[in-house]
């Protein structure tokens, strides 16, 4: 990382067998946007469906942010793959709130909160 | 890079000037000056949050569409703090154009930065020149 830019790190949890959790750490912002959907698709692509995003440590995001949640769903869901968000902050899940992603992403306070529903929609969808 | 303190009076209002290369990487720069400015100014985590946002926004839009020179080019953001508002001006060198017009259920990729500013701040005016475009947004301590 160079010195004074942006960090964020990017890892898919070791419990994650049944489904998989991909933690986002740090801050997305323009510098780091491209870099973090690249890091975000090539760990969670080979996943099997759906995915939890966690975002209890996310810390600061903008609409660059929001443009790699976005582009993220849209690649998993052109393979029947869904995505679900854990945990975001007050301030984060404002913003996700402002721009009707709140809509967009079904939302959770915990990971096993996700688990469950997540089992109980794909039941209710047949998949 | 330059960060100058320019004046504080004996009261509580503040007149600060941060000065940065037109690069991405600069941006968490002025988030720091940013966060610690409004700090000081009273504002509590979740207005200083909305202010990191839309100075950012700001900020990022001057990178994208307001430096016909790339990071030859530089923006100024300059903070006044009065009335218990601060308003801050985002100045860069070329025209403005917004990422972003509207919010929207659409998966638009880009775009929303505009709306974030005009959500999160109390006053948002976008003045532009020959010498180039100032983003003016105001947030107002109501407490």
């Amino acid at each position: 990382m160079n010195p004074g830019s942006v960090g964020c790190s990017v890892f898919m949890s070791p419990e994650s067998e049944t489904v998989p959790i991909l933690n986002i750490v740090g801050e997305i912002d323009l510098s780091n946007a491209p870099h973090i959907y690249s890091l975000m698709w090539q760990t969670s692509r080979k996943a099997s469906q759906p995915l939890i995003l966690n975002l209890e440590k996310l810390d600061f995001m903008d609409s660059s942010g929001l443009q790699v949640l976005l582009r993220l769903r849209e690649k998993l869901r052109s393979k029947k793959q869904d995505v679900f968000l854990v945990g975001p902050r007050p301030q984060i899940r404002k913003l996700l709130k402002l721009t009707g992603f709140d809509k967009l992403f079904p939302l959770y306070e915990t990971n096993a909160q996700a688990k469950l529903l997540s089992k109980a929609d794909q039941a209710f969808l047949g998949t | 890079m330059k960060d100058q303190s320019l004046s504080r009076d004996q009261g509580q209002n503040f007149y600060r000037v941060l000065e940065v290369q037109s690069q991405g990487n600069k941006l968490v720069k002025v988030r720091s000056f940013i966060e610690k400015l409004a700090a000081d100014c009273g504002f509590n985590r979740a207005d200083v949050f909305d202010l990191k946002v839309a100075v950012g926004e700001a900020c990022a839009n001057a990178i994208e569409h307001g430096s016909p020179g790339g990071k030859n080019n530089s923006i100024q953001v300059v903070c006044a703090f009065e009335n218990n508002c601060l308003e801050v001006e985002v100045i860069d060198e070329g025209v403005f154009k917004p990422r972003f017009p509207a919010f929207d259920s659409q998966l638009n990729y880009r775009g929303r930065g505009i709306p974030f500013m005009l959500a999160l701040m109390d006053e948002v005016e976008i003045k532009e020149s020959e010498e180039g475009t100032t983003v003016r947004l105001v947030k107002c301590r109501l407490y």
